[in-house]
């Protein structure tokens, strides 16, 4: 992974002591909290329903095992003693008084870590695909790229103050599994009819208020030209973004109010003056991000694990968790392991500060040091001998980390809603939590396929909500809770937007509502091969709507 | 009966505080059951613009009056939102309601 070298590390600790600075301007007074509002949402500090918030970045999703150890040691010393994983691949902690936030920063930048471009109207935390670098339908590693951009957009003078926050995501595989669609900006390996390898740009996807997916601006980018092409979409947005009205400011308005055709004539103008300038990328300077991620010391192993084959035939609940957690792997004999931290008791994404240090171990010990946080809220080690698979398990079982609900209905999505979130208008955790409960049954799980299901407690989506197959968004209904239902929502490759059914559930009623729209399914598909969303494309809603409202 | 209360986020620690105000004197209290609370709208908004004096003095962020019920004695917002201030979340945090501090290490390297 990514190593800092001396100029990383004097930025961040100049940064830890520009915000020590600040914060004691802002408790002796020489500050107002108008004043010191954006300097702490520029360092990832917010204040919540309860108590200050602090997002903590992890560039791509990827963290070393002692970088894990020290969010722990962080939960544990400055927190309650856990923290909690977004949809960004980025860590939270709810409860971090603002007089330890430098300390805090401090002992990140000790192990490589930071606060930056977590918050803010800037560019922010590169998200990358899960399994880059080990998933079979990879095209190339999207790591390195995740890298330069981050190096590119972080504290980029021309790019620090946009009409509006800005999301990058980088898929290296033939399936999309970062949610590029829903990104401002998404970034896809791809392969042109010469064999070479670029990108295909997509550009104004989002979330929110105003859901759409985003549009391919050019099918094919060669990598020399990532920097330059980003440069020019971001130049176009900064000069035509709508800054008069914060719900119109996303790119994503400006690709619609425009349309695409127009912004990628504006775009690959403003890219023709600059594209030979200092951003081309020379191949020497690819090759050296390549360096950073460059695969560990596999060891040359057996396509298939015999010890392993014994372990599936003679212990059935390994062989249930194999069957749902365990992710093929380009390197024979090895195995990606999803880490559910959807267990049914604790939020969807927590974890304490204990299950952190032991997870650090167990990388140490069976997946090179390293741990990687997915944008559905769960952990993963990428490279895992198959050999070890089952001493793993037994690991994760001990710490409640073993749920074999990988991209099933209780895989939920879910953001911290009203029970943490001073934007929320709605709880999302306790309906998380009960629909978890409701189908814990794996028979019954397992046969309703996969199956995502996301719920958000507001408008902004942060738990993306319309591209869950099932999504549920929580509302305020004169200052009672009010639950909608979304079908027909997708983030992969076939990304649509879900469409809300009609109206309104009640909190005692949103989990039996998900019940009956599940029994359509059951009752009018196929075949247990048909997905959730296979039926509900082919039927369209009208079945969905007649059991739910008669 | 709908009653108001003035709260806020105390500035150092974030956390949730209402206003007490006893003989004249002004205190942030974590309690919803002991802040101070009037009926009228205007006596609520006196007591808010008392309370920027502390935004001030550097005590409390963002003040602001909320509607509560007083049943019985019992107090407690009207809104789900101003229930879930008032009592924390609904949901069990991960490792209970603790924070352990510079000790937290030790305990650890002890067990």
């Amino acid at each position: 992974m990514y190593q800092y070298d001396r100029f990383d590390h004097q930025m961040v600790r100049e940064r830890v002591a520009q915000f020590r600075g600040q914060v004691a301007r802002r408790l002796n007074g020489e500050l107002t909290e108008d004043e010191f509002k954006p300097l702490r949402l520029r360092n990832g500090v917010y204040l919540q329903l309860h108590a200050y918030m602090l997002r903590v970045a992890i560039p791509y999703g990827l963290l070393a095992s002692r970088q894990l150890r020290k969010l722990a040691h962080i939960a544990r010393r400055y927190d309650k003693g856990y923290g909690h994983f977004s949809t960004r691949q980025n860590i939270q902690y709810n409860w971090p008084r603002l007089d330890e936030v430098p300390d805090i920063l401090a002992e990140l930048a000790e192990v490589e870590m930071h606060t930056i471009q977590t918050s803010g109207n800037c560019i922010r935390n590169t998200t990358a695909d899960h399994l880059a670098g080990v998933a079979v339908d990879e095209i190339e590693d999207p790591r390195p790229y995740c890298e330069l951009v981050r190096q590119w957009s972080t504290f980029h003078p021309e790019f620090n103050w946009l009409p509006r926050k800005f999301k990058i995501a980088i898929s290296g595989g033939a399936q999309d599994r970062a949610a590029l669609a829903y990104h401002d900006i998404g970034l896809r390996l791809v392969k042109n009819d010469a064999g070479e390898i670029g990108f295909e740009v997509m550009v104004g996807g989002g979330l929110g208020r105003t859901p759409m997916i985003a549009k391919t601006i050019r099918e094919f980018l060669p990598k020399q030209h990532l920097l330059s092409y980003l440069e020019a979409i971001l130049r176009v947005y900064n000069m035509l973004g709508r800054r008069d009205n914060i719900f119109k400011a996303r790119i994503k308005i400006l690709v619609h109010e425009h349309g695409i055709e127009k912004i990628r004539e504006l775009v690959e103008a403003d890219w023709e003056a600059t594209r030979d300038g200092a951003l081309a990328l020379r191949d020497e300077d690819i090759a050296g991000f390549k360096a950073f991620f460059a695969p560990p010391p596999y060891e040359t192993l057996p396509a298939n694990d015999s010890g392993l084959a014994q372990q599936l035939e003679s212990d059935p609940a390994f062989a249930r968790w194999h069957g749902n957690a365990v992710i093929a792997h380009r390197v024979p004999g090895y195995a990606a392991v999803d880490i559910s931290l959807k267990t049914g008791v604790q939020a969807p994404g927590d974890v304490t500060d204990d299950q952190m240090d032991a997870i650090a171990d167990l990388a140490d010990r069976y997946s090179f040091g390293q741990i990687r946080v997915n944008h559905r809220q769960n952990l993963l080690f990428a490279d895992v001998r198959q050999s070890d698979l089952h001493a793993l398990w037994q690991a994760l079982v001990d710490l409640d980390l073993a749920t074999p609900n990988n991209g099933k209905l209780t895989d939920i999505i879910s953001c911290p809603g009203m029970d943490f979130c001073s934007l929320a208008t709605a709880r999302s955790i306790p309906v998380a939590l009960d629909l978890q409960r409701r189908f814990e049954d794996l028979d019954h799980l397992y046969d309703l396929g996969d199956l995502t299901l996301n719920i958000s407690g507001c408008i902004n989506a942060c738990a993306h909500h319309h591209a869950g197959n099932i999504g549920i968004l929580g509302v305020n209904k004169k200052g009672e809770e009010l639950y909608q239902l979304l079908l027909g929502g997708s983030s992969r490759n076939d990304a649509s937007i879900g469409a809300i059914t009609g109206p309104g559930f009640a909190p005692d009623a949103i989990v039996g509502a998900v019940e009956d729209v599940l029994a359509v399914y059951l009752e009018r598909r196929e075949g247990p091969e048909e997905t959730f969303l296979e039926v509900y494309r082919r039927l369209g809603d009208q079945p969905f709507k007649e059991r739910l409202y008669g | 009966m709908a009653h108001r209360v003035i709260t806020g986020s105390l500035l150092r620690e974030g956390t949730i505080a209402y206003l007490r105000v006893e003989n004249g004197c002004r205190r942030w209290i974590a309690t919803l059951g002991e802040a101070t609370h009037v009926a009228d709208k205007d006596a609520a908004e006196t007591l808010l613009a008392e309370a920027i004096a502390d935004v001030e003095a550097n005590l409390i962020v963002a003040p602001y009056v909320a509607d509560i019920r007083v049943e019985d004695r019992a107090v407690d917002g009207i809104t789900m939102r101003e229930r879930i201030r008032a009592a924390g979340p609904t949901i069990p945090l991960p490792s209970g309601d603790r924070r352990r501090g510079a000790r937290g290490d030790e305990e650890r390297r002890a067990a």
